[in-house]
């Protein structure tokens, strides 16, 4: 693979993927500094190992491994959070703005449910993250490498803790 | 809040806004580049290093065959486990992270325990050579009349250097031993132990 080529097959993931990765390094850490190192050490890694890419799975498919295997090694200490930490300001970026009420409401729902995820474990948080992506759990499979039903088992247990975490929020 | 809200959270998710990173590819061309003079320069830095110390041992004069062996010893047990070392140490850029996760814990931990396993025999045995090599090389740096007792030149037993060198280079490798074990238990064993739920599955 030479070089304009890698920087090809670099520029199709960056443009196809580079949202959905970063919601999953949200997924992942939650604390936004740390978001956006995770991210780049995601891009710097599927750089690096462009030439490995073979074609057996999809590029998506691909892209989405080296997300998911770099945030397992991901050196970081990540947090629990125990108490909202994330300002609203940091929301007013969201993409459909809509009427102010509505946009808050979301920030608000937004922000419990990324301090919900960030007391799953490790496993579970990247998971989850690939479920609200829209992926299916075969691709959750091919991805993760455990067998669908059994992504169906933890989806269902990752989401029955998710409720119990937010249930508290809504009762604060 | 309801589970079916769990799907409503599914779909503002989308929502949430990435960082401009516009110039990523030029940094990481430009840290490829980086990386590939990095290499080169340890390269050219092994190299000069090795013939400074050819240049200088040929230039010594009076060297007994002794100090050869015992500096043969030295740097050949260093080169060997500096080699042992490079081929064990844990890089993440070995790893192939584009095959699935369970594999790549897998790949991944027996990376982490063959890394530990370094600071084992293949440690002790390098701390042992380097032992061997000093004593062997102070031998013959040490002059025959030191051996004598009315000698004046040496104050002291030559002994007393074969065992404070002994301790000394002993000591230092205990204490690397020590950092080490203390790195591995805070660093790569939680590492393994978080691996290891991906690998089981």
């Amino acid at each position: 693979m030479n070089v304009q080529q890698k920087e090809k097959l670099f520029l199709e993931v960056y443009t196809d993927y580079r949202l959905r990765i970063y919601r999953i390094c949200y997924g992942y850490i939650y604390e936004k500094e740390q978001v956006d190192d995770l991210f780049q050490e995601i891009m710097l890694n599927i750089w690096n190992s462009m030439e490995k890419f073979k074609g057996d799975s999809s590029i998506g498919t691909w892209a989405y491994r080296v997300a998911v295997n770099t945030a397992l090694l991901y050196n970081r200490k990540t947090k629990q959070y125990k108490k909202v930490s994330r300002e609203a300001t940091e929301y007013n970026t969201l993409t459909d703005v809509g009427c102010p009420d509505d946009h808050k409401l979301k920030e608000t729902r937004l922000n419990q449910l990324g301090l919900s995820i960030s007391k799953l474990d490790k496993q579970d948080r990247l998971i989850i993250s690939l479920i609200l992506e829209g992926l299916t759990y075969d691709q959750v499979s091919e991805i993760v490498g455990i067998k669908a039903n059994y992504v169906g088992v933890k989806v269902t247990r990752i989401k029955k803790q998710l409720y119990e975490t937010l249930k508290k929020y809504d009762n604060e | 809040m309801t589970m079916n809200e769990l799907d409503y959270l599914g779909k503002i998710w989308g929502e949430i806004p990435a960082t401009d990173s516009t110039q990523t590819i030029a940094k990481l061309k430009k840290l490829d580049f980086f990386q590939k003079r990095i290499n080169r320069l340890k390269v050219v830095a092994i190299i000069l290093i090795l013939t400074s110390l050819i240049i200088t041992l040929s230039f010594l004069s009076n060297i007994t065959l002794e100090v050869y062996i015992g500096v043969s010893i030295i740097i050949a047990s260093t080169a060997i486990f500096i080699g042992y070392y490079l081929k064990n140490q844990f890089y993440t850029s070995k790893l192939d992270y584009g095959v699935e996760s369970a594999r790549f814990a897998h790949e991944a931990i027996t990376m982490l325990r063959r890394q530990n396993g370094i600071f084992g025999l293949p440690f002790l045995m390098f701390i042992l050579f380097m032992i061997a090599g000093a004593n062997i090389m102070f031998l013959g740096m040490i002059p025959d009349s030191a051996m004598t007792p009315d000698s004046e030149s040496v104050p002291a037993n030559p002994l007393y250097f074969h065992i404070i060198f002994s301790v000394l280079i002993a000591l230092s490798g205990f204490l690397g031993l020590l950092v080490r074990r203390w790195r591995i238990r805070r660093e790569v064993n939680p590492l393994i132990e978080e691996l290891s739920r991906f690998d089981k599955e």
